[in-house]
């Protein structure tokens, strides 16, 4: 499939202030938090989860008036799902990479061992370093089944609120994984299994269901 | 951290909601509407199936699930929870379906509600109460821990009969459960016939010598407690009495003792029961082959400690005691440090010329055998086999090694990581001697990584500029010296007190960066020192070593400047007897080195206030603390002053100071005269043999035979002595040391004795040097050790 510069553009024009906005938070918050970045960090799960529910709901704004101009210009409908895909993967990169930047350079350690003399810097850059990583497991979990969320709720279906408790329940089963410390090897290994299978059962299906959503 | 973490869910659950109620206008479907079609249900079964199991398994296995320890659990017990689990896995299987028809809001309350439930069903399990739902669903009394016991003879003697309270369990070694033993064995809350009842006037709980073979053990088990604060019963663990006998080849067992400890967790508790007692049989195989073993020793000197092979497999027999008797043999005789040496390199083959393969294959083995054993210190035979491998390994790989060890969470509680890491002290140590300016390899890639696992212990001792640098932040941070309020994050527990654990380990620390700080923050050092000594935790007065680190500094250095603060410290110390608390202080003078003169010695003496009686033998005990050089001067200010108090008390009693007789108040004078004989002091001899030798030569005789006979390896500054005397008695008496402690320069004395103008000292010594003949022509293949029993 070929990528439409302009549609990509519209799409990810959609997303700006909240890719805006979220950079101005992640960028200043990555480069001054004295505290060691760890997986379990809640405020960098929080900030992840919000800006994946601004984007999903930013993107599936089904009954919005700009909404039905794209979806009306002639695109086919998996045209407009690939490039809302895109411009969700770069509305993350956009944010995702420059922190994971500041992570990976020596600009986080720089500052916290020259300005703040941290303790833990340079030392625990090498730690640091893995963290980024999974911030992207994080959105490449949460954000095609919220994308399969507001997909769901667009078609011309009964029981569109239940997606909405299952999303729901997935984000709490998420938090309290995140409460363990430490998990063993075999259970990792499920977690990463099942999480595969959820991420493609929602692309898979929120691209099939695409193409009979609702537009108004 | 963690009430941040929790609170992130609600909150979570909160920007969720807020997130999807900006996505929905609310828009009622037609109700002819289909609920689904094929692609939304299999997403969302196969969304919630997912998130169900992952849910599940957490549940069961990880939080209050015991899913994983059913073995531990009785069937009773397991088999309840595998039901409950399949029956939340059946609701789970339930909910799918009810997604797959399009019911997925109702699905995922039923899953919520299930695992809420399932997760009540199960909390803290094991214990009964009105809050415990598990406690009314499982079979009565299955939730109380299995308990395991193992009886076992501490030297591993096998086929010994156990019979405790009178009832018979089984032969060593046994197992069997808490159950089977309850069941077994009453309870007696009055010892059974035949064992000894105290005497009036002492507590029966006191009396530790009963009559015949029975001996009292204290069993530990577990016991059912209220716990008031959770509503509900505790299981605890508890030690009870019993008593008990215990047979081997149809003898009972004499002086015997006894020993239970182990732990575990809700579900099962190990427990050890370790007896030991004597018998007959295994005393006679202990006897001789304690005679093989001095024999073997013997041969050794007889070859001036040049052994071959064949000798040290014979060693090798007697195993870990071998090991650990020599090692304190070798305290007096340093020779038979080199054997040791010899021996563990025959062991494993360790030679100058080695390959780093085969250093790596040593290192492999012994790491294979503590792991089996469980169990490692420096001092072991695996222990000096490490420091004399060490340095034919390659550094890079071991460090490899180690950090792998690091980063895996099984392997660190591992006996081998110890192994490894006292292969990584060693190696930084030699590097560091070698190039004492240069940050090695095990301080650039060891040190960070056991600072990022917070074991700032092992990373001071490697040191570094990493861990220096990490430290010194850290109390940049934070100065407090200690307090509960610096926080879990700063503050290192010991000694009953909140300490800051930064100060702490730099104090600790060996390094120019942690000297600077040392002598920056002396007087924070010093008051840390302080709280470290006067504490009600630390009842020996112990002085950290960090005190010790800038004798350089003279009379100006902190230990020396603490030294009057220590001594006064010291009078409130445990055990509170005079002789420790001087041998306290002069060990004190000790570390002091150089810096502590003889008044310093004769002052401590001098202010201990000696308020028991001066029994000779203690102040002996204190007097072997004095280093070579200060014993003489210092004993004779002693010995001099105790001479006047035993003078005035002659004279008060009106008798003569100069007659030779018996007198109660000379003993410790004699003692500490006899300290110096054995120190090689022929004047203190000539004294002592001047004021005994004449009228009362039993008694000294007696009190040097003490010397000679009840050591193994006496003195032989003290076998010269007797060798040289005029009186052929005490020639003899050297013989009799000779015999035990057969070196070269003992020898030498023997050839002279040979020759000695006394009949009676010639054929003595004719004889003890047909027996050492004797030792040095048997074949070591007869001194090997024989096992205890079967």
């Amino acid at each position: 499939m070929k990528i439409k510069m302009s549609l990509l553009k519209i799409m990810f024009r959609e997303t700006l202030p909240v890719t805006l906005i979220t950079l101005l938070i992640a960028c200043p918050y990555a480069l001054f938090t004295r505290e060691v970045l760890n997986w379990q960090n809640p405020w960098i799960a929080i900030f992840i989860l919000a800006h994946s529910i601004a984007i999903a709901a930013l993107s599936g704004r089904y009954r919005s008036r700009s909404f039905a101009f794209v979806y009306t210009r002639g695109f086919t409908r998996d045209e407009l799902w690939f490039h809302k895909m895109l411009s969700t993967a770069l509305s993350i990169l956009a944010v995702w990479l420059p922190v994971s930047l500041i992570v990976w350079l020596p600009v986080r350690s720089l500052i916290q061992d020259k300005l703040f003399i941290s303790p833990y810097f340079p030392l625990m850059m090498i730690r640091e370093a893995s963290v980024p990583w999974v911030w992207l497991g994080g959105y490449a979990i949460l954000l095609p089944l919220f994308h399969y969320v507001w997909i769901r709720r667009a078609q011309p279906l009964r029981g569109e609120n239940g997606v909405v408790f299952l999303a729901v329940g997935v984000v709490i089963v998420i938090a309290t994984l995140m409460t363990f410390r430490w998990h063993a090897q075999w259970f990792r290994i499920l977690i990463y299994c099942l999480s595969t299978v959820m991420i493609i059962t929602c692309l898979v299906a929120g691209r099939i269901l695409h193409r009979t959503l609702e537009v108004q | 951290m963690n009430h941040i973490l929790y609170g992130f869910i609600p909150l979570a659950f909160i920007f969720l909601i807020a997130g999807l109620i900006s996505l929905s206008k609310k828009k009622n479907r037609p109700v002819s509407a289909p609920r689904t079609n094929t692609a939304a249900s299999i997403t969302e079964t196969i969304i919630l199936f997912s998130a169900g199991c992952i849910a599940l398994i957490c549940i069961s296995c990880f939080n209050n699930g015991i899913l994983l320890k059913l073995r531990e659990l009785r069937p009773a017990f397991a088999m309840t929870h595998i039901i409950i689990t399949a029956i939340a896995a059946a609701f789970l299987l339930s909910a799918a379906l009810l997604s797959w028809f399009g019911r997925t809001a109702m699905a995922v309350i039923l899953m919520t509600i299930i695992f809420f439930s399932y997760n009540a069903a199960i909390d803290k399990a094991p214990f009964e109460g009105p809050g415990y739902i598990m406690a009314r669903i499982a079979p009565k009394d299955s939730w109380v821990p299995v308990v395991n016991y193992t009886f076992e003879i501490n030297n591993g003697l096998q086929g010994v009969e156990v019979w405790i309270n009178g009832v018979f369990l089984g032969t060593t070694p046994f197992k069997m459960t808490g159950d089977e033993f309850n069941k077994k064995v009453l309870f007696l809350t009055e010892p059974p016939e035949g064992f000894a009842k105290a005497p009036e006037g002492v507590p029966q709980e006191n009396w530790k010598q009963p009559e015949g073979n029975w001996f009292k053990v204290q069993i530990v088990g577990i016991e059912k407690e209220e716990n008031i604060s959770r509503q509900g019963i505790s299981y605890l663990s508890k030690f009870k009495d019993y008593y008990a006998k215990i047979k081997y080849a149809g003898e009972w067992g004499i002086n015997c003792i006894g020993t239970s400890g182990g732990g575990g967790d809700f579900y099962q508790y190990d427990y050890e029961v370790s007896l030991n007692g004597h018998f007959s049989v295994t005393d006679k195989i202990e006897q001789e082959n304690r005679e093989r073993f001095n024999k073997l020793l013997q041969k050794a000197r007889l070859a001036d400690y040049k052994v071959d092979k064949e000798w040290l497999a014979t060693l090798d027999t007697y195993g870990e005691r071998g090991w650990r008797d020599v090692q304190k043999i070798a305290e007096n005789e340093k020779e038979l440090s080199e054997i040791l040496d010899r021996w563990v390199k025959w062991k494993y083959g360790i030679s100058d010329d080695m390959t780093q393969k085969q250093a790596g294959k040593d290192l492999d083995d012994i790491c294979h055998q503590v792991d089996i054993k469980r169990d490692y210190s420096k001092d072991s035979f695996e222990g000096r086999a490490i420091e004399l491998v060490y340095d034919k390994l390659d550094v890079e790989y071991i460090v490899k090694k180690y950090e792998k060890i690091l980063k895996s969470r099984n392997q660190r509680s591992l006996a081998s990581a110890m192994v490894l890491y006292q292969v990584i002290e060693l190696w930084d140590k030699k590097l560091n001697d070698e190039e004492a300016d240069k940050t090695n390899i095990i301080e650039k890639k060891i040190t960070p990584e056991l600072i990022k696992l917070e074991d700032f212990r092992k990373a001071a001792v490697l040191g570094g500029p990493e861990i220096e640098k990490y430290l010194l932040r850290q109390y940049q941070r934070e100065k407090r010296i200690e307090g509960v309020e610096l926080g879990y994050r700063n503050y290192e527990y010991t000694m009953g007190m909140f300490i800051n654990k930064w100060l702490y380990h730099l104090a600790f620390m060996k390094s120019p960066v942690a000297q600077e700080f040392q002598e920056k923050n002396r007087q924070e050092i010093m008051k840390l020192a302080e709280l470290i000594i006067n504490n009600n935790f630390n009842r020996e007065r112990n002085p950290p070593e960090f005190l010790f680190y800038d004798l350089n500094l003279g009379e100006k250095s902190m230990a020396y400047e603490y030294w009057a603060s220590y001594s006064e410290h010291v009078e409130s110390s445990f055990p509170s007897f005079w002789w420790e608390i001087l041998k306290k202080r002069w060990d004190y003078l000790n570390r002091l080195g150089s810096l502590a003169t003889e008044e310093m010695y004769v002052h401590c003496w001098k202010i201990t206030k000696r308020d028991a009686p001066l029994m000779g033998g203690y102040l002996q005990q204190a007097l072997i603390v004095l280093p070579p050089d200060k014993r003489k001067p210092v004993t004779n200010v002693i010995v001099k002053e105790l001479l006047g108090i035993a003078n005035k008390k002659r004279q008060e009693i009106g008798l003569d100071i100069n007659a030779v007789h018996y007198f109660q108040e000379d003993e410790p004078v004699d003692m500490a005269r006899e300290f110096l004989v054995k120190s090689g002091d022929e004047e203190s001899f000539q004294w002592l043999f001047f004021k005994y030798g004449r009228n009362q030569k039993n008694y000294l005789k007696g009190r040097l035979e003490q010397n000679v006979m009840d050591k193994s390896t006496p003195e032989h500054s003290l076998i010269q002595i007797l060798a040289k005397n005029e009186d052929s008695e005490l020639r003899k008496l050297s013989l009799e040391a000779i015999r035990k402690l057969s070196t070269a320069a003992n020898r030498k004395i023997l050839e002279k004795l040979l020759n000695d103008s006394d009949e009676q000292v010639r054929s003595a010594a004719k004889q003890v040097a047909a027996e050492l003949e004797e030792i040095k022509n048997t074949p070591v293949s007869e001194l090997v050790s024989e096992p205890k029993g079967n």
